[in-house]
């Protein structure tokens, strides 16, 4: 009964935000073993920067429609990247599972992580 | 009259006891800096590794080559310390797979400090103070591997993440930066194609690369290759990350270039500068056709890369 309570209210938050504003915000892996901490801001305007340790790494354009994000960055000679989005824990925590990306340093890094709303 | 001498001298003991206690390190990130700061690893004990790491040139030399012991040149520019946390080899040539392997390279080095780790290990365990650290901080007496984890821990504290750049993207303030050095993020982005090698939170990928300065005459530091004893990678060093890049002049492996507008203009028109390359990267095989204008926005960029802690209000506490 309260599993299907939550994946109600879930489904009803889903319709009324939409995925892009679910998405749109401050994600963050908890600390790697060595201390590490990869975020990743998506913004309203569709651009997002990624961090490490708070330090910016990377810039880019994202595109989402139904839960797939075709992400376009510098870096990675500006090869398109596909993923489908994974919210779970009441769409605070956040995966990527590939869906067709060529540039095997980014889909390494994306498909391993998992990342929790900063709140 | 001796009683009081004797309650006098105790209490002056105490004192300086007490305050020697207050300034003992008390975990191995605080003993590795007073290491980095001693000249005690080097043969005449006036070297220390901040000899050449200056903190206020963000823990890198201000001249080509630094000197070593006895007025001893090294053959090539003092890269800075910082932000080493997540750099995967250590050295122009990339020798040390660790940050603790790195960290005892120049202990030993005839044009650097110039003491056998035998006899630096000798003097740490003779000296009362060390010995006693080492022994409070490690549980044991100062050994190769606790020298190197301690100055190594000091080194992975020298992180930095504070500068108009990062306010600009880390936490959106479009208003930390000017529009000069956002046509300069662009252009080093895409035209410069300065990320192609400068990509990462430290703008590095850590790999080796040949940008043509090496040409087997007046240029013949082999780098990497003296490593691998590859040919192919004759000529290739590390690319260094750009974090504080303005502070860090003169700049390259040989530090040939004085200031940033000189290293932009190499890598504007490479031939021009050093016409008899070999093997230079074919990332580089075109002139990159800057403008004045696009030159000195790709400086600004570089320039906002610089932490707040070198601004001059708080440049005195550039090592905390």
């Amino acid at each position: 009964m309260k599993t299907t309570l939550m994946l109600a209210a879930a489904a009803l938050a889903f319709m009324a935000f939409g995925l892009n504003d679910m998405l749109t915000g401050r994600w963050e892996t908890r600390p790697s073993l060595k201390g590490n901490i990869t975020g990743i801001v998506f913004k309203p305007d569709h651009t997002y920067e990624g961090y490490i340790n708070k330090k910016p790494f990377v810039s880019g354009r994202y595109i989402l429609k139904d839960s797939l994000i075709t992400i376009k960055e510098y870096g990675c000679e500006d090869k398109t990247g596909i993923y489908k989005l994974v919210l779970f824990h009441h769409s605070d925590s956040l995966r990527f599972q590939a869906v067709n990306d060529s540039c095997t340093p980014r889909r390494e890094g994306m498909t391993r992580l998992v990342f929790g709303r900063v709140k | 009259m001796k009683k009081y001498m004797i309650l006098i001298l105790s209490a002056i003991t105490l004192f300086f006891a007490r305050a020697t206690v207050l300034e003992a390190p008390t975990s191995k990130e605080e003993l590795g800096k007073l290491l980095f700061f001693d000249p005690i690893l080097s043969k005449d004990k006036t070297i220390s590794c901040a000899s050449c790491h200056k903190p206020e040139y963000a823990f890198a030399d201000s001249s080509a080559t630094s000197l070593g012991v006895g007025g001893a040149r090294g053959l090539r520019n003092t890269p800075s310390s910082m932000n080493m946390l997540l750099q995967r080899n250590f050295f122009w040539d990339g020798r040390a797979a660790s940050l603790e392997e790195q960290a005892l390279g120049p202990i030993e080095n005839p044009a650097e400090m110039n003491l056998s780790l035998d006899k630096a290990l000798l003097r740490l365990r003779k000296s009362k103070a060390y010995s006693s650290y080492f022994r409070k901080i490690f549980g044991s007496e100062p050994t190769r591997a606790n020298l190197a984890e301690a100055i190594a821990a000091f080194e992975r504290t020298l992180e930095t993440s504070d500068s108009p750049f990062d306010y600009w993207k880390f936490y959106d303030d479009s208003n930390a930066v000017d529009n000069a050095v956002k046509r300069g993020f662009i252009l080093f982005n895409e035209k410069g194609q300065c990320i192609k090698c400068h990509f990462g939170a430290n703008f590095t990928l850590s790999e080796f690369r040949n940008i043509g300065l090496f040409n087997g005459r007046d240029l013949n530091d082999s780098g990497r290759a003296s490593i691998t004893g590859k040919i192919e990678d004759l000529g290739k060093f590390k690319t260094p990350g750009l974090r504080n890049v303005a502070l860090t002049a003169p700049y390259m492996h040989n530090g040939m270039f004085g200031s940033l507008s000189e290293v932009i203009e190499f890598y504007n028109d490479p031939n021009k500068i050093v016409p008899n390359a070999m093997n230079r990267d074919s990332i580089m095989a075109r002139p990159l056709g800057l403008t004045v204008d696009e030159k000195k926005d790709l400086e600004s960029f570089l320039l906002s890369l610089t932490d707040k802690r070198f601004s001059k209000a708080e440049k005195i506490n550039v090592a905390e």
